[in-house]
């Protein structure tokens, strides 16, 4: 069974309180908890979406990205990025880079959860178990 | 034709008319072409043929018959001059030019400070000095007219009653007012004498034809140049046998040479009439061949006279009477007009010239401090006042010169009366070679030169020529004054070898000169005498631009009033107008720049003498107080450039350094700047993350009302977690920026910091056991009491063993804790086997928040505030905390305290 | 020449001319002898003071020109 999201965050509680988010909103998730783990994890469970925090250990979100689209194989990933530092030069250079779509931290759970469903096309009413 | 006394007269009034007319017309068509001429060099010599006077027509017959070839001194001296023009005269006439000189007095004055002393001491001696001459002049005219008078059958016509010395009166009556009709229509001197040139240089050629003319006559009556000297000799007249070549020959050759140079006339028609340099290259020549053909005739009409007239008659009328005496009657009158046109020509610039003088050193300088203030007064007051000056002072100057005539009327011979003032004028020729030549020469010395210098012509050359009409004087003569033999005039010190005039120049000139160059050895310049030195001396050398010392701030205004005063309302507008129109602006809105004060003086100084233009516009030129140093500075022209490049190279470099300044701190402020961005993202960053989870739990606390025990006290207990991080992070910053500020304080006591190590090991173990780190506490000391608080020491050891720990990336990691004393210190170093810090790194690692590239990589670090607290407390406790650099692999930290002494304590 | 030569030569030509008309040079003159009449040492001094304006005349049209720039000129003039 194909995974719907792939996460990449370094922070335990975060990636926690994401994946029961994610989990509970009805999505197979995976995660990774830093940059050089991602594109392998991407290949291989070539997820629907990808939640992408920007401050990685090993290789920072940004590579990642940019790695991503730079593969033909993964560079129709829908990529939603995670800005804990949320401030607008990180924002701009994720859109260079091609990310779809932002969430900044401290977010609402509830922005992730239609973040991430804008990405799947899914309409919010269906997903709803 | 019959030669009558009236028929002289008549003819005498009708030359001056002539005189007049070409004055006039001089002065008229000097600035058209047609005044061309006028400007020739070869008026412009014949101008200086003034130097042969009637001494020269009368005086040298005279003398060729008393003392035989001796006269050709007096003409042979300027010709060494002139033939040496380029190096005394083109460097005097240059000068002048430059700085707008009008006397002998004025150019002295300037070299030496703008000295008004000097000037007054100069224009006072001349004038002494020039009363012998004119009274020389005043006694050729007279004899000659008695000449005239006593061989006419006629008698004494309307000369009748007149006694010689109210003949004389009456020509120096006449003198002035022709004088004062000629010379003192205009104020400036530069402008005003085309007219009297001209005039002079018609004399010039009227007494030298004249004088050929009887020379020719002689030669034709005597048949011949060997009949001429073979009757003479016949006639037992042995005048070259007499000691010709002696120390008088020696001395009168010095004295005519200085002469040249040094008489108010000379100086005036050699250099201040001069208009074109290059006129004085073809003087060079032309005058000396002047005196020559005047000289020419000397000898055989004084042989002839000799020879042929009654004995007993007066030589120096020979060239009046030899003719008289042969019945040429027109032949007579020419030699008369001759040798009145000599004398007229003579003391019509010898007393404008000492009349400028006067004037300009004297009567100005009084009138100006007289009135301190009356720049408002009519424009037109000064000017009267210096044309004034100039007239009276011409009258007095003949008043001299005739008092003189009348106390010494008993004696006969014109021409030693001649060299008194030559040796008086001479005085001042030291000095003005010390202008021209030396940089070092001072006013003081100056002054005191010229007065020591003239004290003994007074007494040795002025004195004696009052023997014969005063018992006193002849007695002092005899005998010194007061029995004082070693002050006899001419046997001074009891040098009784030399000839009188031969003495009187060799004293005078020898204390003259020795007081100058010792006086100014001895003393120091003023910095204006210093300045003046240096223009004078660098008179031939380019000059950006003359360097002013008058420097200030004055109103166009003032400036135009003291210039109007001065030069009257025409001249001034003209000069204004023109100074605008170089500086391309209206006449209104013109800037009083330093140069155009300079230029304003020295046009001021043309009219009214160097020391006045100074002081007048120092006047209105406020701020006139140059510091000295400035002055100094200006001064020297190499010293000037010298120090302009020193200076450009100063200020260059000084540039240099400032952008450099400039540039480091900028690129320190953008790091800063950085800095504090990284900061403050780092901040937002550490502070977000914890919040990030808080919200994110909470959120699912409150909305999954179907959560598990179990789980909601999970993600309580991480709420929890998450909370206590972020307060001790809030705790870190404060503590930081506590320590930061110096406002945490701690008791400090002597304390075992090995304790305190240990104590940290033990807090840090479970951590290693965590990582699977190995600690080898080893080599350590056993004690080390050091001055600190055990809980901040406890801090600082904690994070770095802590930090060894966790950026420890090694397969089997180890930390290694190591303690020493090396003399009065303590060292603790810990290193780890890691990775190490990249060398781009070490500068930054003490930073707020950094935690390095590798760093990041690992979860378990920090907020990046322990390394800057920990060097925060290690620097408040007086030791060092840094990273010790060159240790093959890992990282070390090293803590370095001071050993505490319980001695040092008790002190 | 060069212009200093010129300027050196000058110089030595009016020293040695004042040299010559003093003693004791003039006194090589002083001897009994006639030139046309006129005693030898009276036709000296007039000849050697004929050389030196001979010689200014040459040296005033070989010294080099070295004039100020006819700037003052115009002061002069109204």
């Amino acid at each position: 069974m194909a995974t719907d999201i792939l996460i990449a965050e370094d922070e335990p509680s975060i990636l926690e309180a994401l994946s029961f988010v994610l989990l509970r909103a009805g999505w197979t998730i995976e995660s990774v908890t830093d940059g050089e783990a991602v594109m392998g994890a991407v290949r291989r469970e070539r997820p629907r979406v990808l939640v992408l925090d920007i401050m990685l250990p090993k290789r920072s979100g940004f590579e990642v990205l940019k790695q991503i689209r730079s593969d033909p194989a993964t560079s129709k990933l829908r990529v939603l990025v995670l800005t804990a530092k949320g401030q607008q030069q990180d924002r701009r250079v994720a859109e260079e880079l091609g990310a779809d779509s932002f969430v900044t931290k401290p977010y609402a759970n509830a922005d992730v959860v239609s973040a991430v469903r804008a990405l799947l096309d899914e309409p919010a009413a269906l997903a709803k178990p | 034709m019959t030669l009558t006394v009236d028929l002289v007269i008549a003819t005498a009034v009708a030359y001056v008319g002539l005189l007049f007319l070409v004055a006039y017309l001089g002065d008229r068509y000097s600035g058209s072409t047609e005044g061309g001429l006028l400007r020739s060099p070869f008026v412009y010599t014949l101008s200086i043929s003034v130097y042969c006077t009637s001494w020269t027509f009368y005086g040298a017959v005279g003398s060729a018959a008393r003392n035989g070839l001796e006269f050709v001194t007096i003409y042979l001296g300027p010709t060494i001059v002139f033939v040496g023009w380029w190096f005394i005269l083109r460097r005097l006439v240059r000068i002048s030019h430059d700085q707008r000189i009008t006397s002998i007095a004025d150019l002295l004055s300037s070299r030496f400070g703008k000295s008004s002393r000097l000037g007054v001491l100069v224009t006072l001696l001349a004038v002494i000095a020039i009363a012998p001459y004119i009274a020389l002049q005043l006694k050729a005219v007279t004899s000659s007219i008695e000449a005239v008078a006593g061989s006419s059958e006629f008698g004494r016509g309307a000369l009748e009653g007149w006694d010689e010395v109210g003949l004389a009166l009456g020509v120096a009556a006449a003198m002035a007012i022709f004088t004062i009709l000629f010379g003192t229509r205009n104020v400036d001197a530069k402008e005003q004498h085309h007219g009297v040139v001209a005039a002079i240089a018609l004399e010039a050629i009227v007494k030298l034809t004249a004088l050929v003319a009887v020379g020719v006559f002689v030669l034709y009556a005597a048949g011949g140049l060997d009949a001429l000297f073979t009757r003479a000799a016949d006639a037992g007249l042995r005048i070259h046998a007499t000691e010709t070549f002696g120390d008088r020959w020696v001395a009168s050759m010095v004295l005519a040479a200085a002469a040249i140079i040094c008489l108010p006339r000379q100086f005036q028609v050699t250099v201040v009439e001069n208009s074109d340099e290059s006129h004085l290259r073809t003087a060079s020549w032309a005058f000396p061949a002047y005196m020559l053909a005047m000289s020419l005739f000397i000898v055989p009409i004084a042989l002839h006279g000799l020879t042929t007239m009654k004995p007993g008659s007066n030589p120096d009328m020979f060239t009046l009477t030899l003719p008289l005496a042969a019945g040429q009657d027109g032949l007579a009158l020419f030699a008369f007009i001759g040798g009145f046109s000599s004398a007229t020509s003579m003391i019509i610039l010898e007393s404008i010239a000492l009349s400028i003088m006067v004037s300009n050193h004297i009567v100005v300088p009084i009138m100006l401090r007289l009135s301190s203030d009356d720049r408002g007064s009519d424009g037109l007051g000064v000017r009267r006042l210096i044309l004034n000056a100039r007239r009276l002072s011409i009258v007095l100057i003949l008043l001299l010169g005739f008092g003189y005539f009348y106390l010494t009327r008993a004696s006969d011979a014109l021409a030693p009366i001649g060299l008194i003032s030559f040796t008086g004028v001479a005085q001042f020729l030291p000095a003005i070679l010390a202008a021209l030549f030396w940089r070092d020469a001072s006013t003081r010395a100056a002054i005191a030169a010229i007065s020591v210098g003239f004290l003994i012509w007074l007494w040795s050359s002025f004195l004696p020529s009052f023997a014969s009409s005063s018992p006193v004087v002849a007695g002092i003569m005899a005998q010194g004054p007061f029995g004082i033999e070693w002050l006899r005039p001419q046997a001074l010190f009891g040098l009784e070898r030399l000839e009188p005039l031969a003495h009187a120049v060799f004293w005078s000139l020898l204390l003259n000169t020795t007081v100058l160059i010792v006086g100014s050895l001895v003393s120091t310049q003023s910095a204006l005498e210093h300045i003046q030195a240096a223009l004078f001396l660098n008179v031939f050398r380019p000059v950006a631009g003359d360097p002013s010392p008058l420097r200030g701030s004055a109103t166009v205004d003032d400036l135009f009033l003291v210039a109007r005063r001065v030069l009257g309302h025409e001249r001034a507008m003209r000069l204004f107008a023109e100074e605008a129109k170089a500086a391309g602006m209206a006449s209104t809105s013109l800037e009083p720049t330093p140069a155009f004060i300079h230029r304003l003086e020295r046009e001021l100084a043309g009219s009214i003498g160097t020391a006045s233009a100074h002081v007048m516009l120092s006047k209105v030129v406020s701020g006139d107080a140059v510091s000295l140093e400035e002055v100094m500075q200006m001064a020297d022209e190499t010293q000037q450039v010298i120090e302009h490049s020193q200076a450009l190279e100063r200020t260059s470099a000084q540039l240099r350094a400032t952008a450099e300044k400039l540039e480091f701190a900028n690129r320190q402020l953008r790091e800063v700047d950085l800095q504090k961005d990284e900061f403050l993202s780092q901040v937002s960053h550490e502070v977000r993350t914890p919040m990030t989870a808080i919200r994110a739990f909470s959120e699912i606390l409150l909305n999954e009302g179907d959560l598990d025990g179990e789980s909601g006290r999970k993600f309580v207990a991480t709420i929890h977690k998450e909370s206590l991080r972020l307060t001790s992070l809030l705790d870190e910053i404060l503590d930081l920026s506590a320590l930061e500020r110096g406002e945490r304080v701690w008791e400090s006591r002597p304390i075992d910091a090995e304790a305190s190590l240990d104590q940290a090991l033990r807090v840090c173990d479970a951590l290693a056991r965590q990582n699977g780190t190995q600690i080898r506490p080893h080599p350590r000391v056993a004690a080390a009491t050091v001055l600190a608080d055990p809980d901040r020491l406890g801090q600082v050891f904690i994070n770095l063993i802590s930090n060894a720990i966790k950026h420890n990336s090694a397969a089997s990691p180890v930390v290694t804790v190591r303690s020493r004393i090396s003399g009065e210190r303590y060292v603790v170093e810990v290193a780890d086997n890691g990775a190490g810090v990249p060398e781009q790194e070490r500068s930054r690692i003490f930073d707020k928040f950094y935690r390095g590239s590798l760093g990041e990589a690992t979860s378990k670090a920090g907020a990046g505030l322990g390394l800057p607290i920990s060097r925060e407390i290690v620097t408040r406790l007086n030791g060092s905390l840094e990273f010790v650099p060159g240790t093959s692999e890992g990282a070390c930290f090293r803590v370095t305290l001071a050993v505490h002494k319980p001695a040092a304590e008790a002190v | 020449m060069t212009r200093r030569k010129i300027i050196a030569a000058s110089l030595f030509f009016t020293v040695f001319g004042a040299l010559a008309l003093m003693p004791p040079l003039v006194l090589l003159a002083r001897f009994d002898g006639r030139v046309l009449g006129v005693p030898v040492e009276t036709v000296y001094v007039f000849a050697l003071w004929l050389v030196m304006v001979a010689g200014a005349r040459w040296f005033s049209r070989t010294l080099p020109d070295d004039r100020p720039p006819p700037q003052r000129q115009r002061d002069m003039q109204p």
